[in-house]
């Protein structure tokens, strides 16, 4: 919104109104967020499989390591023989810990649609108001200074 | 005020604030516009020349007085309606869409002004094309034309949405002697041809003398120069052009 700061300028001073600029920027702020939410959902779910197995590597790891003061040639081999190694079996495998397991129920997302609304509406809205107070005067005249 | 008067100012002060000090620009201008001619605004720098094409194109209010549009003030018609529908500006520095090529900025003014013609992308070009601008270069990116090139499309912008005040800060600053000429010649064409009133600030003398009436802001007024008198010893208020 800042970096269209002259741009707002320039629709004013042609005698756009300022419902119509807010509008526009609405809209297309919510094209964006409607193509970048559905390619979350579809994303979010091996995201989530990816960190969930790294987490649970993690946590074995911290073990061998404890293991390790105890036998230290047999954990070299657990090592070796980590599972999940292959990044499409770690973004297609659920992780066998089913706490560490995310699930998308629809209120989950219902619930981040209208949080991811709310901000779309915010960021649009405060630096609208802040700049559609001024006179199209004083926001070209800022460009040119 | 005469049938002929589209835009008056009535006793129109603006002033600014530098720190704890008043600067007056304009004070209590007064002076009737009238369609089918074109005026030349003149003055020296800082006198209020650009302030006066501000207010009369309803970018800003006056601080007291009032512009009248037909003898309606511009303030109850509405400034953001009044841009959009009764007056045309060119600025000095464009203020072209920069994402936008050259047709796509006349169109955008056309929409705004809700202009009704049945093809609008081609009536842009025309317009362009009489301004000098080929389709090549009409469809280029903005930012990839010169200056001058994109004085024309706000030129052309300001044409295409067909209203009947044209207002114009510096209109030919950026072009070149010949192009100037084309330029001074359709806005003359646009004032006696097509009964607009076109109001130019400008610092050409050339550009000024062959305009209809010139008009000096000296001490906060408008002042009409006589027998064209603007070149004459201090009649800028003592600066020379």
């Amino acid at each position: 919104m800042r970096g269209r700061f002259y741009e707002l300028g320039v629709f004013l001073s042609l005698g756009q109104s300022k419902i119509k600029i807010i509008l526009q920027q609405l809209i297309e702020i919510g094209m964006i967020f409607s193509i970048a939410f559905v390619l979350s959902l579809g994303t979010s779910k091996m995201v989530s499989n990816v960190v969930s197995s790294m987490l649970e590597e993690s946590q074995s790891y911290e073990k061998e390591i404890v293991m390790e003061i105890k036998d230290d040639q047999k954990d070299d081999k657990q090592l070796d023989e980590t599972p999940n190694n292959n990044v499409f079996d770690r973004v297609m495998q659920a992780p066998t810990n089913t706490e560490l397991d995310v699930s998308l129920t629809a209120t989950t997302v219902v619930q981040l649609a209208e949080i991811t609304v709310i901000i779309c509406v915010v960021s649009i809205m405060l630096p609208a108001i802040y700049i559609l107070r001024l006179s199209p005067r004083e926001i070209l005249v800022k460009k040119e200074g | 005020m005469s049938d002929n008067t589209i835009l008056s100012f009535e006793d129109v002060c603006y002033y600014y604030k530098d720190g704890s000090r008043q600067v007056n620009i304009l004070k209590n201008a007064t002076y009737d516009f009238e369609k089918g001619k074109i005026y030349a605004i003149v003055g020296a720098s800082g006198s209020g020349k650009t302030t006066s094409l501000v207010l009369a194109g309803g970018l800003d209010s006056p601080k007291s007085g009032k512009i009248l549009y037909h003898g309606e003030d511009i303030s109850q018609i509405g400034l953001t309606q009044y841009r959009r529908n009764n007056v045309s500006i060119v600025f000095q520095s464009y203020n072209l869409i920069s994402y936008m090529n050259a047709i796509q900025n006349v169109v955008n003014a056309m929409d705004i002004s809700h202009i009704k013609v049945p093809n609008k992308k081609a009536y842009a070009l025309q317009i362009l094309q009489e301004l000098g601008l080929n389709e090549d270069e009409s469809k280029r990116d903005i930012r990839k034309l010169s200056g001058g090139q994109q004085q024309r499309v706000a030129i052309a912008r300001a044409i295409a949405k067909d209203v009947d005040l044209i207002l114009c800060d510096e209109p030919t600053g950026n072009l070149d002697e010949e192009t100037s000429k084309g330029i001074i010649q359709t806005f003359i064409k646009l004032a006696h041809e097509k009964n607009k009133c076109v109001i130019v600030v400008t610092h050409s003398k050339e550009f000024a003398s062959c305009l209809d009436i010139q008009l000096k802001i000296y001490q906060g007024q408008l002042q009409k120069l006589e027998n064209n008198k603007l070149f004459t010893e201090n009649s800028y208020g003592g600066v020379n052009i």
